[in-house]
């Protein structure tokens, strides 16, 4: 999924991140490229069976 | 004498302070000395506590003078991470963000622990910038430097901690590991630093990185230490959501127990095809295989899932969380963080919704097939860097190695996991490797890693400061 340098301002923008967008627009851009490049690298299901692990319960992951 | 004071195991230390044939406040004065003398070197120690840590020194040989009932690390020193709460100072996270804010109202949990079994605090350590941004040279103090050769590394995020240890200024501290932090400083610094299981030591009154793998453990010298102090810091918080409300067993009592018997995993493919570790790090693992098959232990190779599965899985976990503690700080003071927290944390920000669940998702699955894989096993053995400590203020040397690990997978699944010294290389930096365990078995984590401690000398070794 690739994004446009005004689309992606405007992501940024409406994230709040107007001061880095400002200061260090490559580091937004390298940030969005990162994000997207590593969930793509997620392997993902597609059994509706399979549900998250849930984050509080200590025991969840015994 | 002041050297050998400084490097006394915490057990004999404790030992020796119960006997009455060591003054805590001697101790006491006798490692603040050597950091006097030495931390301007390492930046170990981001705050040292010289007045109030003889004030509660002096204390606890009251209480000896006076017979009381001493706990198990009385009259003890420790360093704590300063992410690590302590009533009437402030918590840093080693960050510009955090740098003004008040003094804290309360101790976070394992403080109040250590404080209850006598220890005594020294100070607080540094850290990379709120456990993930770092090294970092852009920050209010300075990275902390490794014992071994000031121009390393010394692992992270818990430097402080992993480097005042190695150096002999305190016997123990505490770390926090929410992709390696605790066993990343104990490898580069040839110390013991154990991730015990998720929801074993209470989490409370430590600044978050991510809720979900975020663990808080002991660094010592020795694992028979390490496990001491397990005991101390282990227990149910009800204050802590993630904390686990099970049985704590004495974590020493099988120190002596020895290997022979136990069958062991080792997982070769972390480090022969899904990355290709350095030839030592990975001769330093075939060594102390055969050290325990030495002594009885059988070892079988087992597989489980990529690395890279693994390691995708934990940053969309780890950065969405991570995002969403910082997402008002980062609109509105970027400029107080380093270059290193921002391209770190930044991704976070545009994950989504879905990547967050389907990681979650993902995660159910490698723990249940991890679980799987060492039911019949008592123990796994697993290399925990690829390379040794690299050169400290090298960013292209930190880009390339930094990921270079196996430790990720165990915040993942909860497991506890130690790291502890396999020898030196060529340059004289540690090697190490990861002993990793079923679900609230560390006691069992412990007896392997004293077996092979045992058999070898590598603890023994000290940094040339």
């Amino acid at each position: 999924m690739s994004m446009n340098d005004k689309a992606l301002a405007q992501l940024a923008t409406s994230l709040g991140l107007e001061k880095i967008l400002a200061a260090q627009p490559e580091l937004i851009r390298n940030a969005y490229d990162n994000a997207r490049a590593m969930a793509g690298r997620l392997e993902r299901s597609d059994d509706i069976a399979d549900e998250p692990s849930h984050v509080f319960r200590a025991d969840n992951n015994v | 004498m002041s050297e050998e004071l400084a490097f006394l195991s915490l057990t004999e230390a404790a030992a020796r302070i119960r006997a009455g044939e060591l003054s805590p406040v001697a101790y006491t004065q006798t490692l603040l000395d050597r950091i006097t003398a030495h931390d301007g070197q390492l930046d170990s120690f981001l705050r040292v506590l010289a007045d109030t840590a003889l004030a509660e020194a002096a204390a606890a040989e009251q209480k000896i003078a006076a017979g009381e009932k001493l706990g198990p690390l009385h009259g003890v020193p420790f360093g704590l991470k300063d992410i690590v709460d302590v009533a009437g100072l402030p918590t840093t996270a080693h960050s510009q963000i955090l740098a003004q804010e008040p003094p804290k109202v309360a101790d976070a949990a394992v403080t109040t622990r250590l404080r209850d079994a006598g220890g005594v605090l020294l100070g607080k350590t540094a850290t990379h910038e709120f456990a993930i941004g770092g090294p970092s040279f852009d920050l209010p103090w300075p990275p902390a430097r490794n014992p071994w050769n000031r121009d390393r590394y010394p692992g992270g995020s818990s430097s402080g901690s992993g480097a005042a240890v190695a150096a002999g200024f305190v016997p123990m501290a505490i770390g926090t590991d929410t992709g390696g932090s605790v066993r990343n400083p104990a490898s580069c610094c040839g110390i013991v630093g154990m991730k015990a299981t998720y929801g074993r030591v209470s989490r409370r009154g430590v600044a978050p990185l991510s809720y979900s793998l975020d663990h808080v453990g002991p660094m010592t010298r020795t694992v028979a230490d390490n496990a001491l102090m397990l005991n101390v810091l282990a227990g149910y918080d009800p204050e802590d959501p993630g904390s686990a409300d099970v049985d704590v067993p004495d974590f020493t009592a099988q120190l002596d127990t020895g290997v022979a018997g136990l069958r062991l995993g080792v997982i070769r493919h972390f480090h022969n095809r899904d990355m290709i570790a350095d030839g030592e790090m990975a001769a330093a693992l075939e060594s102390a295989l055969v050290v325990l098959e030495d002594q009885g232990a059988e070892v079988v190779e087992i597989e489980t899932e990529p690395l890279a599965t693994y390691h995708a899985c934990n940053r969309v976990i780890l950065l969405s969380e991570a995002y969403s503690i910082h997402r008002r700080w980062l609109a509105e003071r970027p400029e107080d963080y380093s270059a290193s927290f921002l391209e770190r944390v930044l991704p976070g920000a545009f994950l989504t919704g879905n990547d967050y669940v389907d990681s979650l998702r993902l995660r159910r699955k490698l723990t249940a097939g991890f679980n799987q894989t060492i039911k019949d096993l008592d123990g796994v053995i697993v290399i925990s860097a690829m390379d040794a400590a690299f050169v400290i203020d090298d960013s292209d040397e930190i880009a390339k190695k930094y990921p270079r690990q196996a430790r990720i997978p165990f915040n993942l699944t909860g497991n506890p996991a130690l790291a502890l010294p396999t020898g030196f290389d060529d340059d004289g930096m540690p090697l190490a490797m990861q002993i990793v365990g079923k679900q609230f078995d560390e006691a069992m984590i412990y007896r392997i890693a004293a077996a092979y401690e045992g058999a070898t000398n590598w603890h023994q070794r000290r940094p040339p400061l």
